[in-house]
């Protein structure tokens, strides 16, 4: 009677257990006592298991070192063996040593985290290292119990906002934005995170519309019902219609007058739609 | 003269019980049916091979088969040294059984 062959990952581990007329022998052994069990099925691949199970034991930890290339493959497996044979006799030094070992562990993770977040990973825009925050700076808020803390970190005002681009010849764009929280409208009002922005921002950003259109410069001066949706809510709340309404309640504060939706920093495809 | 394992003196009597076709798997049958305790084949084969080094075994390849995926079997036979070192080893078991009566109790 001819056996069927031995299974691809029996020969494969095989051959990295064995050589040459060892690897023959046990490979005729184990297809016969395959062929015994039925060829092929659980009980075959039972048997299987068990002989390269028992190979790999005995192989690995023979007393006196035989059979070498399962010794050269796994190395680490007696360091292995050894340290939980110690661990076993001492519990305390060993949970002593797990919970040094998580502690660093731990640390490390987060001390990398923290890095990665603040200094590897550069910003989602294109060119990070070109742009800057401006502030607007008042020495003499620092005395002041309520205003210290935001000395240094003042809004941009209108005026500011106008004369800066024309001034400042070094920046090659110019924008601002001021968040808030308003209600969007419609069968379920929601409340949503939305932005004022002028319409030098999202160029600045490297923000490429999906469909639409950005804000216009005209639009920094003239107030205009122009809306700036991000990629999620145009498919979670509008369903990718190409035109749809969005009731805003109108804000005359911000500097640039228009009402705009930031894109969220992951959205690779901003919507731009004109409300009516 | 090297020492003999309990675990090598098994595999040389196991062989010499198989007769012609010692090889691997009989020699494993032939030990589980006599000692009624299971023999992993990876001890077996690496037992093998370390009498093998020793000089107490032999071994030679037979023919190919088509069960075996075309490969030989390698027959074991005990050389002259390895009857000696049996030999020894059951004399000086005979000698710590001499005087003892560990037969059961009536």
């Amino acid at each position: 009677m001819i056996g069927p062959p031995l299974p691809r990952w029996v020969t494969c581990l095989l051959r990295r257990l064995l050589e040459g007329e060892q690897y023959d022998e046990v490979a005729g052994d184990l297809a016969e006592r395959r062929l015994e069990a039925g060829g092929a099925g659980w009980r075959a691949t039972r048997v299987t298991v068990l002989v390269l199970a028992s190979l790999v034991r005995h192989m690995a930890f023979s007393a006196d070192g035989s059979r070498r290339p399962i010794r050269s493959l796994w190395p680490p497996l007696a360091e292995v063996r050894l340290a939980l044979r110690r661990w076993t006799a001492r519990p305390t030094l060993a949970l002593s040593a797990i919970a040094t070992l998580s502690l660093g562990l731990a640390a490390t993770t987060v001390m990398f985290s923290i890095l990665d977040t603040v200094v590897f990973r550069a910003l989602p825009w294109p060119e990070p290292e070109r742009l800057q925050n401006v502030y607007v700076v008042r020495p003499h808020w620092q005395n002041d119990p309520v205003l210290s803390t935001s000395w240094n970190r003042g809004g941009i005002s209108w005026t500011s906002f106008r004369d800066i681009p024309r001034r400042a010849t070094t920046l090659a764009g110019f924008g601002v934005w001021r968040s808030e929280r308003q209600t969007l409208g419609g069968p379920q009002a929601e409340l949503v995170h939305v932005m004022l922005a002028s319409a030098g921002v999202f160029p600045m950003l490297g923000v490429q519309p999906h469909s639409g259109r950005f804000f216009t410069r005209e639009e920094d001066v003239e107030m205009s019902d122009s809306v700036f949706v991000s990629y999620e809510t145009w498919v979670s709340r509008f369903a990718h219609a190409p035109i749809f309404s969005v009731c805003r309640s109108r804000s005359t504060s911000g500097p640039s007058g228009s009402s705009a939706c930031c894109p969220h920093a992951s959205d690779s495809a901003p919507s731009n739609a004109r409300s009516s | 003269m090297p020492t003999i394992a309990e675990f090598e003196l098994r595999i040389l009597l196991a062989v010499m019980q198989s007769g012609e076709a010692a090889y691997a798997v009989r020699i494993q049958q032939e030990l589980q049916a006599r000692t009624k305790r299971r023999a992993a084949m990876g001890a077996v084969y690496v037992t093998l091979e370390r009498l093998v080094r020793k000089g107490w075994l032999a071994s030679r390849l037979g023919d190919p088969s088509p069960e075996r995926g075309g490969r030989a079997k390698r027959f074991y036979t005990v050389t002259a040294r390895g009857k000696v070192a049996l030999r020894t080893e059951i004399r000086a078991m005979q000698q710590l059984w001499h005087g003892l009566d560990v037969a059961e109790d009536a």
